[in-house]
């Protein structure tokens, strides 16, 4: 075939080579044009709830519901946001309703700081916690040798093939249950099994955040991903360090971690986002006021029955949201990216 | 290199990881699986009657729990050769036999006792306990005394007995035997109705709100899980007869039809059905429906402290299910002791405490038929609404993933913007972002004279497109799953085109080379190129979307709130949301983790199936 096409090239004259060079051009020129049309489209469809989302939250509700709506505010309503960020018991004491606060903010019924603060608990937590247990896992994994050790990863590795609806019924049950191993450890932890006496409580530990937090702490795909990393790491180090005296974990600090500081970025944000998106869990196993995350809190608020939900202030908190998610985005772009790829898991 | 250092330094720094993933991985996926073949036996209702058909001369055991003496009674209904049963007394506390005989002279259970004969009987604040049949006794019977009554959960006959209109009495609805949740409304003496939980005894929604109204009419009304308003009005008539009016549409009356054995009202000549659909909403439904696929279950309406029923009818009872007869104080209906029993061989029933709500277990696979029929509430809606959206989503998310990649791979300016345009989706709360798109979908103000039909609708209206009522009360089911399907490939799309483009860019430039060369047409290059040497990353993106597909849930609660479904509409709930109301509502471990071993087994085949068919035309 390519003998072919030589040999009618060759019979080609100068003239008609022009010719399809230029016909060439024009499809080329048109093919390009389609093709950013229809990116274009593309993008403008994904684009757009999010511009929804911003106009909405800018409207007055009698403007969000006007039979034909308006593409930009007629008038912009910030106080659908400052109805959320700023506290009504603040606002009643600074003399700002009816200014800066909007006086039925009085029934609103999402506690933005309250969700924030627990999710930022919980969120921060696990992260630490988890990054603990996956490094020291991932070093063990990639420097010591001891007996079993290609038996005890591989088993690790088959766990990730089971979905996790499997274990959330008994772990659901493990959490729940009253007078279990779990709420009596961990509610005994909250005030030091009694050591204080019994009034004695120390702040965010109790069973339920433990329950947000502990079934989750250890990824084995995060132990995996680290583990990569640990390898690429020349075991020279290692041994020159053993050589020097070094004990291992001040290895880890000052080698093995400052060198795989991408991935535990990555780690780190992808577990933080998780504690911020995340809504089935928690749902089931903390969903009172003083536990609740924003997730659950942001679907369980402005759930008027009336049918007169407050779309503009919905959209408001929706965006508030979404805000911290955009802004980890563009700061983290490409760890964000790397490890999704690399996992395919979403938050 | 195994030196003996390394050895327990290892399984220190190893120790937090694997205790944890032994806790709350593996154990849970060994007891997850055991207990979906651990099954509740379902308990069927045991109708009194007076006469009994079959089962001659058979005899169940039961035991009758006094809470307040703590005396546990064991009784036995002997089925006569005859038919007719009696209950017997089998042991007393202090070792006498009795018998317990009805005596239809005096409308009670009697026994006899040494010398002495008692009936079974209750005052307004005592508790069931033996009275002795005397004149004074006798003459309280029926106005401070009443006798008890052995009663059943399907006893609608007592619904329009002869009652006392100064006195309360207790209403009930609830959703059928194996359901969970019941209300029953029960009077209190200071005129107030008080609302509580049938089985768990916990107060209910707004007892303030409950009155007792006057001329003899019970009033109340209740909010449903829904937050819709349900207005009752109980009416006690001059003969005692006591009927219930649905109030929120004045006038209409309710009235027990024993052939559907549902509660009927006629509104502007058709009529009407008091039903509980599959997630415990009470409605009206058109009678039409009633019985059908789907259709709501007819809520049941119930009273007692009627009449002291006669004896026990039990018929064809089999080892694989339990039954549930009562004894109940028929005081003020606060309190009620019930006994169930489960048939064992040879017609004998194990027994136990109602009120408790001690279970009886057996292994099997009975959880996974369960699941599968009338017990598992909507499982076969769930996982046909899941594989609708599989079907539809993963090939169109796919596609347009594609398209979208190949595209970005064949530009230059703007690539890295469009890039970060389509990455951003992925980067958002799947629930906030649902919330946006129910808004865009939404009809404000539906069917009111200022409506706004929502963004989407006036989109579409550009195009001539009439409006559509897509989530909104009585959407149609097109019209809902379409909702979700573009919000869910809106969704799937960023991870899908992330690997796609990745997987582009890294094919070798040689091969677009030798294309041009060729002067290749560009479709040409898409399907024999690009594609095949895709096809590693298509496959994995198929597969893992697939996967994602069947556990499709956030985006339904994303849109729909947490009832996954559409008031009036369709149940757009999926198997992984079913897996969770059989956590939080039935409580079913059992049933959960049968919808769970399934969920496993459909995603492994669909995997596999994937697996095989991607093999014969991947190409590495």
């Amino acid at each position: 075939m390519e003998n072919n096409s030589n040999s009618s090239l060759k019979v080609m004259k100068e003239k008609d080579i022009r010719k399809v060079a230029s016909t060439q051009k024009v499809a080329k020129v048109f093919g390009q044009i389609l093709v950013y049309t229809f990116l274009g489209i593309m993008a403008l469809i994904v684009l757009f709830p999010f511009y929804f989302m911003i106009i909405s939250s800018l409207k007055s509700l009698e403007e969000y519901r006007l039979a034909v709506p308006t593409l930009i505010p007629q008038s912009w309503k910030f106080q659908n946001y400052t109805d959320i960020l700023i506290p009504f018991e603040m606002a009643e004491a600074n003399g700002w309703v009816g200014t800066l606060v909007s006086p039925e903010a009085a029934t609103n019924d999402f506690d933005l700081f309250t969700l924030f603060r627990n999710t930022m608990f919980v969120g921060i937590v696990s992260t630490i916690l988890s990054l603990v247990i996956t490094v020291l896992s991932a070093f063990a994994f990639a420097r010591l040798n001891f007996k079993g050790k290609n038996a005890l990863f591989a088993a690790l590795l088959g766990t990730m093939m089971i979905p996790g609806e499997l274990f959330t019924i008994t772990n659901y049950a493990t959490v729940m249950t009253k007078g279990g191993w779990f709420p009596t450890f961990f509610n005994g932890l909250g005030n030091m099994f009694g050591l204080f006496g019994p009034d004695f409580r120390i702040p965010f530990v109790d069973s339920s955040f433990a329950a947000l937090i502990v079934p989750f702490l250890v990824s084995v795909f995060y132990i995996y991903l680290l583990r990569q990393n640990f390898l690429q790491i020349p075991n020279e180090l290692y041994l020159a360090a053993k050589v020097d005296g070094t004990s291992d974990i001040k290895y880890l600090c000052k080698v093995m971690i400052p060198l795989a500081l991408p991935t535990i970025i990555s780690i780190t944000i992808l577990k933080m986002m998780g504690a911020w998106n995340s809504y089935m869990w928690p749902r089931l196993v903390a969903n009172d006021d003083a536990h609740r995350l924003i997730t659950n809190g942001l679907r369980n608020a402005f759930n008027d029955v009336s049918g007169n939900t407050d779309y503009p202030r919905q959209m408001a908190a929706v965006a508030l949201v979404s805000l911290p998610l955009f802004l980890v985005f563009i700061f983290f772009r490409k760890y964000i990216m790397k490890g999704v790829s690399r996992s395919g898991i979403k938050g | 290199m195994v030196d003996s250092k390394h050895q327990w330094k290892a399984w220190l720094y190893l120790f937090p990881a694997i205790i944890l993933l032994l806790i709350f991985t593996l154990w849970p996926i060994i007891n997850t699986v055991a207990t979906a073949f651990i099954y509740n036996v379902e308990y069927k209702p045991v109708t009194i009657q007076v006469e009994v058909v079959e089962n001659a001369e058979e005899e169940y055991l039961f035991t009758y729990v006094d809470p307040e003496e703590g005396v546990k009674y064991y009784m036995s209904a002997v089925v006569e050769e005859d038919g007719s049963v009696d209950l017997e007394y089998v042991s007393t506390p202090d070792g006498a036999n009795g018998n317990f005989k009805y005596d239809n002279d005096l409308t009670a259970w009697t026994v006899t006792v040494g010398e002495k004969q008692y009936f079974i009987g209750a005052t307004d604040d005592s508790d069931a306990s033996l009275f002795e049949i005397n004149d004074e006794n006798v003459e309280k019977l029926g106005s401070s005394i009443y006798p008890a009554s052995l009663f059943s959960e399907s006893a609608n006959k007592h619904a329009t007995s002869k009652l006392d209109p100064n006195k309360g009495y207790n209403f009930g609805i609830f959703k059928g035997v194996s359901e969970a949740v019941r209300y029953v409304i029960a009077s209190s003496e200071e005129g107030y109705l008080n609302t509580t939980d049938f089985l768990n005894d916990s107060a209910m929604l707004w007892p303030e709100k409950c009155k007792v109204g006057e001329n003899n009419g019970f009033k109340f009304y209740y909010e449903d899980e829904d937050y819709n308003w349900l207005y009752l009005n109980t009416v006690v008539n001059d003969e005692g007869e006591v009927s219930i009016e649905y109030t929120v549409d004045q006038g209409v009356g309710f009235y027990y039809n024993s052939t559907h054995k549902a509660w009927i009202c006629l509104v502007n000549e058709a009529e009407y059905y008091l039903g509980l659909d599959g997630i415990n909403r009470i409605g009206v439904y058109a009678l039409a429906d009633i019985g059908a696929e789907n259709a709501p279950t007819p809520a049941v309406m119930y009273m007692h402290r009627g009449e002291a029923s006669a004896a026990v009818e039990m018929t064809n009872l089999s080892e694989d299910d339990a039954y549930r007869i009562g004894a109940h104080r028929a005081a003020d209906g606060t309190q009620t002791y019930i006994t169930t029993g489960a048939a064992v061989g040879g017609g004998m029933m194990l027994t136990e405490d109602f009120v408790n709500g001690e279970s009886f277990s057996k292994f099997g696979m009975n959880n996974f038929i369960y699941v599968l029929t009338s017990r598992g509430r909507d499982f076969i809606v769930c996982l046909k609404n899941t594989l609708i959206l599989t079907i539809i989503t993963v090939p169109i998310s796919t596609i347009l993933a594609l398209l979208i990649a190949v595209g970005l791979h064949s530009i230059k300016p703007l690539q890295k913007l469009l890039q970060t345009i389509f990455f951003l989706p992925y980067v958002t709360n799947s629930i906030a972002i649902g919330m946006v798109f129910a808004a865009m979908f939404n009809i404000v103000g539906i069917n009111s004279t200022q409506e706004s039909v929502g963004i989407i609708n006036n989109i579409l209206g550009v195009f001539g497109v009439e409006r559509i009522n897509w989530i909104n009360y009585g959407a149609e089911t097109w019209a809902s799953f379409t909702a979700l399907i573009v919000y869910i490939v809106w969704n799937a799309l960023p991870f899908k085109i992330l690997i796609l483009l990745g997987g582009l860019q890294s094919i070798n430039k040689q091969y677009y080379d030798a294309a041009k060369i060729d002067s290749t047409p560009k479709w040409r290059v898409l399907t024999r190129i690009t594609v095949p040497l895709l096809s590693p990353m298509l496959t994995y993106t198929v597969i893992t979307s697939f996967i994602g597909g069947f556990k499709e849930y956030s985006s339904v609660v994303g849109i729909f709130g947490e009832d996954k479904a559409v008031a009036g509409g369709a149940n757009m709930n999926t198997i992984v949301g079913h897996i969770q109301n059989h956590l939080t509502i039935t409580r079913d471990y059992g049933l959960a983790g049968a919808a769970a071993l399934m969920l496993f087994v459909i995603i492994f085949i669909v995997t596999m199936i994937n697996l095989r068919i991607s093999k014969k035309s991947t190409h590495y």
